[in-house]
């Protein structure tokens, strides 16, 4: 039997030998199938496939890349002439969900279909790095780096002990740092994240199967693939946000059968302590979340459609059943599927004759067909759904590829500028068409890329969790968890200007600062849940008297920062808080529309509205490339009618603010009872939100006004 | 609103839509419009809203309007890219828009300066009068006051309860007066103004020195 791989990684010759003949098994990426089926022919190749097996489901279901794998499956269940469907996933909220996801609602293949459950006992221990001295622990901050000590001995004591970090900047500091304390461990610690070359990557995973590594810090980059048998100890930096990963990372150490799985979890501030706390209850109970899948994504149709267009040409007729077919499309309307067609060939709903719109076109026998060999080679390099920023890759001056940083941070650097990436510190030279030249240095610093990676928030499994486990603070010490009781002192603090929250009371502080007026909101609900709430709170109040405030939140509760004190009397008198009328508010709030606009992103580059250049190729096709920040901003003016447009909102409101969540949320603070206290000064549970830089704005003062302000304080 | 400034002993009229009047010799300086980017984009498969093609012309007539203008100064990067069906729009503004047209030559105009002849539009490398003179790319020339375009400047604002904004703006420093781009559909700039520079930001109909 022969074996090959398929991915972004694999070189032209060996996908041209693929075009003539297939191996028995192909392994591949949802991306890579939609480049096979914007191939030629691609019919004929697929035609004895006779099973198709899609590993870690659980992973795609809920993202734009299951949606791609759905649209796969719909056109070779017509292409393939027995074909049999497997899906491979761990254990998720939603089981039955994924299946239906897989193999459609209401088809053959789901009536046909069972589903076979491991009955797995695994035994997993969580255990909680607990700061000796709390007193000098810190109440904010996401590094960890305070409880560097207390990791050492766990590596030494275990065979290979893998440090997952939650960001690859994280990953880097962690890196440097251990090797800058403890020299000793120099060869024998390696660094594994997404942005680092795959020959490394592949160098470091050998390894690690070799044992010839004490410990890896890494990213999620290690949380899915290939098994590592010597991995005995895992180690989470900073609180996982979601029960199914910490499960996840716990699984990759004594990854044997009956052997125990053992994890620690570092809390990288205080509060945090909680957050493990709650953890090790929802690894009793395997409360795992659900993966909620994407319903109508427009972007990934039209991406898929032009895909079929530019290969042999597609019927709308024999298409159009088959993605309603799938579960993403299973109520997509005929005039919506009419306005996806207008949309490919005309690039609009109706034909004007100055028009020049290009793209897929309509041939004789009404087949949609892409003719020009560019607008092809364009659309196969835009193929996926992963968006990321730009990035340019870091390359040694004397040749040797080291890795990919975004474009945003090298072009903060001067040359000479010194910063660390991939473990090593490198001096910047220059950037030479897409890449950055750098050489090694000896000079330290303190300059780490940070990527902009999504925050993530906690589900409202874990949320749950997490205020329970705070509600013991009230408790004797003796029926409390070890976390609880070594933040005795924190909730001492806490107490002396206001209290730690009771399961029927709703807190909210003010305190005023250098910085404005603070208003601090706690429902404990988790950040995105917190950042739709404070959107809306803000836009209702702003509707009683015209104000202008800077919005931050966490998972624990959220800040209203203005330079005016907000009447929290009158917000509670006006019922700021009810359920009612939520979506149309949230709407007309601010927010969502930056919020959207950052959708937005992401939609116009799937769809193939903005194309994001050809690899390597930079410079040379910036002229068609523009920011989806103007062109969000150019639908909002003169085309708010369209799919797309609307697809922001809807992802806006559905996946990011979970509307859903947000209408319980809202209705359980009703039953609450509510306590204002009135501070002197930031209380512990305020300080990770009010020190928080990236923050959110709202505004419906004139802008005349606020500017007047900033006039005078520059003239101050 | 109109914000008056005065320049060399001469009177400048600086306006909310990014133009700027010579009051004396009667002359409206107005830069980076980037006509023909939306059809560009439109004929390589970007599907960009074709309403927005016939915004740039409206805020046009608006700004000559307001003006009256003996003469319209492009100050580079009219047209974004090769010859689209835009130009034919282009030709009939500059049909009927009684001042005289003349373009200083940005990085972006492309467009074989015959097609521009045709029309009536003369075009310049750089232009002087008096004291003053027009490029598109910044410059500094002894005795010599500059009026260009090219950057997209733009501003950030800091407001107390850390409010913030950012506008487009004209950017006076010393000898020389970036103006903002004019045109819908282009992105800007941020300058970080020194004590020496004025700087006038744009925000909805006004214009604040700031």
């Amino acid at each position: 039997m022969s074996v090959g791989i398929r991915t972004g990684d694999t070189s032209a010759k060996d996908r041209a030998k693929m075009r003539t003949n297939m191996p028995d098994l192909l392994i591949t990426t949802p991306e890579s199938l939609q480049l096979l089926l914007s191939s030629k022919g691609y019919a004929k190749t697929f035609k004895n496939c006779s099973a198709i097996v899609v590993d870690e489901w659980h992973e795609l279901l809920g993202t734009k890349r299951g949606v791609q794998m759905e649209l796969g499956i719909s056109r070779l269940k017509t292409v393939c002439k027995a074909l049999r469907i497997w899906g491979i996933s761990a254990t998720i909220g939603n089981l039955e969900q994924a299946r239906e996801v897989l193999l459609g609602p209401s088809t053959p293949e789901l009536d046909n279909s069972i589903l076979v459950k491991a009955d797995l006992n695994k035994k997993i221990t969580v255990k909680s790095i607990v700061p000796k001295e709390m007193e000098t622990f810190p109440w904010r901050g996401h590094l960890g780096l305070h409880l560097l000590d207390d990791v050492i001995p766990i590596i030494k004591k275990s065979k290979t002990t893998l440090l997952f970090t939650n960001t690859r900047s994280q990953c880097e500091i962690w890196f440097q740092k251990i090797l800058e304390k403890y020299p000793e461990f120099a060869g024998e610690i390696a660094m594994h994240h997404g942005s680092i070359n795959k020959e490394t990557r592949l160098w470091v995973e050998q390894a690690i199967r070799n044992e010839s590594l004490k410990a890896v810090v890494c990213t999620s980059s290690l949380d899915l693939g290939v098994d590592f048998a010597p991995v005995e100890t895992v180690i989470q930096i900073g609180g996982p946000k979601g029960v199914a990963r910490f499960l996840q990372r716990a699984g990759r150490s004594g990854h044997r059968p009956g052997k125990e799985s053992v994890i620690h979890f570092l809390p990288t501030h205080a509060i945090e302590l909680v957050e493990a706390s709650a953890m090790q209850k929802a690894v009793l109970n395997n409360a795992v979340e659900d993966r909620i899948p994407y319903l109508n994504s427009f972007d990934v149709l039209l991406q898929y459609l032009t895909t079929l267009a530019v290969s042999d040409g597609f019927y709308p007729d024999e298409i159009y059943p088959e993605i309603q077919q799938t579960f993403c499309y299973q109520s997509l309307s005929e005039e919506q599927w009419q306005w996806l067609l207008n949309f490919l060939v005309m690039g609009s709903q109706s034909l004007k004759n100055y028009d020049e719109y290009k793209k897929v076109e309509i041939e004789t026998d009404d087949k949609f067909k892409v003719n020009s060999r560019a607008v092809a080679m364009r659309h196969r390099f835009q193929i996926g759904t992963i968006v990321g920023d730009a990035t340019i890759s870091v390359r040694y001056q004397k040749g040797g590829y080291i890795g990919s940083i975004e474009e945003y941070f090298i072009s903060k650097l001067s040359p000479g500028d010194v910063f660390t990436f991939a473990g090593r510190n490198l001096e910047f030279i220059r950037i030479k068409g897409m890449s950055a030249h750098v050489r090694n240095s000896k000079k330290k610093t303190n300059k780490v890329p940070s990527w902009m990676g999504g925050r993530l928030s906690f589900s409202a499994k874990m949320s749950e969790l997490l205020r329970q486990e705070l509600y013991t603070a009230e408790l004797e010490s003796s029926k409390q968890s070890e976390e609880i009781r070594a933040l005795q002192s924190m909730f001492t603090k806490q107490r002396e200007e206001s209290l730690v929250p009771q399961p029927h009371q709703f807190l909210i502080e003010t305190f005023e600062t250098r910085d404005g007026h603070h208003h601090m909101f706690y429902p404990f609900e988790g950040r995105a849940i917190h950042e739709g709430m404070s959107s809306l709170l803000a836009y209702r109040i702003s509707l009683l008297s015209p104000i202008t405030c800077s919005l931050a939140f966490n998972d624990y509760g959220f800040e209203l920062l203005s330079d005016r004190k907000i009447d929290i009397q009158e917000i509670l008198d006006n019922n700021l808080f009810t359920p009612e009328h939520m979506l149309s508010d949230l709407q007309k709030s601010l927010n969502s529309n930056e919020m959207a606009r950052r959708k937005f992103r992401d939609i116009a580059v799937i769809s193939g509205m903005v194309f994001t250049g050809y690899p390597d190729k930079g410079i040379k096709m910036k002229h068609l490339q523009s920011s989806s920040e103007l062109l969000f901003d150019v639908f909002r003016d003169f085309e708010d009618d369209n799919l797309l447009y609307q697809q922001a909102f809807t992802e806006t409101f559905e996946h990011q603010l979970e509307e859903g969540r947000l209408r319980l949320a809202l209705e359980r603070i009703t039953q609450q009872k509510i306590v204002w206290k009135k501070c002197s000064q930031p209380t512990p549970l305020s300080f990770p939100i009010i020190t928080d830089r990236l923050r959110e704005k709202l505004s419906n003062e004139k802008l005349a006004d606020r500017i007047k302000r900033m006039v005078e304080k520059l003239t101050k | 609103m109109i914000e008056k400034i005065q320049i060399q002993g001469q009177e400048f009229h600086l306006h909310p839509l990014g133009g700027l009047f010579w009051v004396k010799k009667s002359i409206l300086l107005i830069s980076d419009v980037h006509l023909g980017k939306v059809s560009h984009f439109r004929k390589f498969g970007a599907a960009v809203p074709r309403k927005a093609i016939h915004k740039n012309f409206i805020l046009l007539d608006q700004i000559v309007a307001d003006f009256q203008p003996f003469q319209i100064c492009f100050l580079g990067d009219l047209f974004h890219s090769s010859l689209n069906k835009e130009w034919e729009l282009f030709e009939n503004w500059v049909g009927k828009t009684p001042s005289e047209v003349v373009l200083i030559t940005g990085n972006h105009d492309i467009i074989a300066p015959e097609k521009f002849q045709n029309v009536n539009v003369s075009q310049f490398q750089e232009l002087a009068i008096d004291s003053f003179f027009f490029t598109h790319h910044p410059e500094d020339r002894k005795g010599l006051f500059n009026f260009c375009g090219h950057i997209h400047p733009s501003i950030k604002l800091k407001g107390p309860g850390r409010d913030y904004v950012k506008l487009p703006c004209f950017f006076k420093s010393e000898n020389k007066m970036i103006l903002p781009a004019f045109g819908q559909f282009t992105g800007t700039h941020d300058l970080k103004p020194k004590k020496s520079d004025d700087v006038y930001a744009i925000a909805d109909d006004c214009i604040f020195k700031i």
